[in-house]
């Protein structure tokens, strides 16, 4: 292993790791959203269209950001105003990002703008990348070290006992969900300007679903969490030039080293759900998740 | 809020029938077609042009509707792969996969079964398929039912794998000898037959026949009712003895077993090769997941879905045409039907609500 697979697969990581903790924030506060795939295709659309025009990776962050957290707040509206059901608003968040990206990104395939692109400072790790390491610190303290943290987990456990403790629920989910859509939109934005600065059809190719997997299986525990995501980031690299990297690797098509993250993904799931783990772990799993808060007015 | 005279408010509805369930379906599909407009006038196509030339290809034009015909049929066993494990409370996303594993069981038997007649090879690659399928099918809803594991996550992983899988055999083994990425010609006896001079094989009754059967599977038979009560109510179907593994596993061995029949169908019944279809090359079998959407029009109903899958897959066929002929973006119909879907989301909201429209009665003194 050399510094350099070291790098890429660091930022292989990080965009697991975002889109994870942006899930964690949803979850916590009681709303799923399995359309995470979809905020990170729009918000990968959304940084490389600006990226590309400005030259200018920061704006194109920021593009991505305010793109996945406005379908982020689309979500809230399906699922928190109109009371849909969380995880048919989630598939459609990810079917209406597919298939608005694909139509919008599609005059656009190629290469990145050489301009657009986030290089490297510190032995090839990107400005993001510490950035990026500072908000997930920073996701952590608001939500097990502060009120709003507090409050947004008991509305997680139990939105009714919350709104009866003068908590504006639907407020603080709001936030949650925007929060949690603008962390996806960064993933995708991490993904193209810094990753792998390409645009072709669906560049996410599955990562959100391994993402929220990520998510499933941390059991709302940020430690595991940033296991897992750094665990799936490396396996992801590794999958792509897994024999130049341990070279007695039997030379085996490129095809199934590639299912390396999705087979392991499975496997973790399968061995955290078994329940004599899931009972050592603590199982943390907000009880009121997925279902809709209906007032009784 | 008031419009004109009448005053308008949202009121719990107390009972929720499937004709308004139609309704709210067909209020989304309104909506979408007149927010898809920006998309024409985005492109300079005048809507109503456009539209016309959507609806005209697809069903009135000789080439348009065979090929909506024949689409359909792949249409329609994805919608019912997704709609029987769904009744019964699960999703099957992995209809994609599920139809890798039926094009690879399909093309295997076709391959192995050269010199068999058509009379034996067809009926074992339909065998090789179902069992494919529905074992793939039912690891995803014994996980889910036994082991508590997130079925959604598990399905798309899968796919991605098959995927990888269907890529290795296409750029591997199987590869043709011209050296593109599509597996050899599969042997005349393994093709299906046509409906005379059509292009359309014979597939399109066994969809439509299963859609029939599987609706009164559902409705009349105490399994289905089993099925509908774990979907609607698992706690119901758990004191009443309904065991939630047997369901779970049968019902997406069901789907799996139909997704990979959309296999079969594709692969001996238009295709003729094994090959990831131009659409399929950056998404795992994008057109899989259109069962989702036109399942979710058709309200789950197995018969519906047959209406559903004719008028969707015309506009599918339609959009993609306007591709060619209007100078329509690559995608703009999988934008169509993500729009859809997200109307057809927001329609939820009037499962449990329903505008009232009240016509205020106002007298001469201003009183009401």
């Amino acid at each position: 292993m050399d510094w350099i697979f070291v790098v890429a697969a660091i930022q292989a990581s990080m965009i697991f790791l975002f889109a994870a903790i942006g899930e964690l924030i949803d979850q916590r506060s009681g709303i799923l959203n399995v359309g995470l795939e979809g905020l990170m295709l729009v918000g990968a659309l959304g940084s490389f269209v600006v990226a590309d025009a400005t030259g200018n990776p920061w704006l194109g962050f920021i593009a991505g950001i305010a793109a996945g957290g406005i379908f982020g707040l689309l979500h809230g509206f399906l699922s928190i105003t109109l009371k849909a059901d969380q995880v048919v608003s989630g598939m459609g968040i990810w079917i209406f990002a597919l298939g608005l990206t694909t139509y919008i990104g599609n005059p656009l395939s190629g290469p990145l703008n050489d301009a657009g692109k986030m290089n490297g400072i510190a032995g090839g790790l990107t400005p993001m990348f510490f950035i990026g390491l500072l908000i997930v610190f920073a996701v952590w303290f608001i939500l097990f070290k502060t009120r709003l943290g507090l409050e947004i987990r008991s509305i997680g456990e139990d939105p009714y006992v919350a709104e009866a403790s003068g908590l504006n629920v639907e407020k603080i989910r709001y936030l949650c969900v925007i929060a949690g859509g603008a962390l996806g939109g960064l993933s995708g934005a991490y993904l193209i300007l810094v990753y792998n600065p390409i645009w072709s059809p669906n560049p996410t190719m599955g990562r959100g679903w391994i993402a929220l997997a990520i998510v499933f299986f941390s059991m709302g525990k940020p430690k595991i969490l940033i296991l897992g995501a750094f665990l799936l980031g490396f396996l992801w690299h590794f999958a792509l030039s897994s024999t130049e990297i341990i070279p007695w690797l039997p030379a085996l098509s490129y095809h199934f080293y590639r299912m390396i993250p999705f087979a392991a993904t499975i496997i973790i799931l399968m061995i955290i759900s078994s329940k004599r783990i899931s009972r050592k772990l603590g199982a943390a799993r907000p009880a009121a998740l997925g279902k809709p808060y209906i007032h009784n007015e | 809020m008031k419009i004109g005279p009448y005053k308008i408010k949202f009121e719990d509805r107390l009972k929720f029938t499937a004709l308004d369930a139609t309704r709210i379906a067909l209020f989304s599909v309104i909506l979408t077609l007149i927010a898809f407009s920006a998309f024409f006038w985005k492109e300079g196509i005048n809507p109503i042009k456009g539209y016309s030339e959507m609806f005209t290809y697809a069903f009135a034009t000789a080439s348009g509707i065979e090929l909506t015909i024949r689409r359909m049929a792949f249409m329609l066993f994805v919608t019912l792969a997704f709609i029987i494990p769904m009744r019964g409370g699960i999703w099957n996303v992995g209809a994609p996969g599920q139809l890798y594993i039926g094009m690879l069981a399909a093309v295997g038997i076709g391959i192995w079964g050269k010199g068999l007649p058509p009379g034996i090879l067809i009926p074992l690659m339909f065998l090789a398929a179902i069992i494919g399928g529905g074992i793939l099918g039912a690891f995803v809803g014994y996980l889910k039912e036994k082991m508590n594991v997130n079925e959604i996550v598990v399905a798309l992983m899968l796919n991605l794998i098959m995927y990888y899988l269907v890529k290795y055999l296409i750029e591997g083994p199987w590869m043709d000898r011209s050296g593109r990425p599509e597996s050899t010609q599969l042997p005349h006896a393994a093709r299906l037959p046509m409906i005379s001079d059509s292009l359309i094989p014979y597939t399109i009754f066994l969809a439509i026949a299963l859609g029939i059967i599987l609706y009164f599977f559902l409705s009349k038979t105490s399994f289905g009712y089993q099925i509908r009560l774990m979907g609607t109510n698992p706690n119901a179907a758990r004191y009443s003895g309904v065991s939630r593994v047997k369901i779970g596993v049968v019902t997406m061995m069901m789907g799996g077993a139909l997704a990979a029949i959309a296999g079969v169908h594709q692969v001996a019944g238009i295709a003729g090769v094994y090959r990831i279809h131009r659409y399929f090359a950056k998404f795992p079998g994008t057109w899989a997941y259109y069962g989702i959407v036109f399942g979710l029009i058709a309200v789950l109903n197995p018969m519906a879905a047959i209406v559903v899958c004719f008028l969707f897959t015309g506009m599918q066929v339609g959009t993609m045409a306007l591709q060619g002929r209007l100078g329509m973006g690559y995608g703009a119909d999988l934008a169509l039907i993500g729009i859809l879907m997200i109307f057809l989301v927001a329609g939820q909201f009037f499962y449990r609500r329903k505008i009232v429209f009240s016509k205020e009665i106002t007298t001469a003194d201003g009183e009401i």
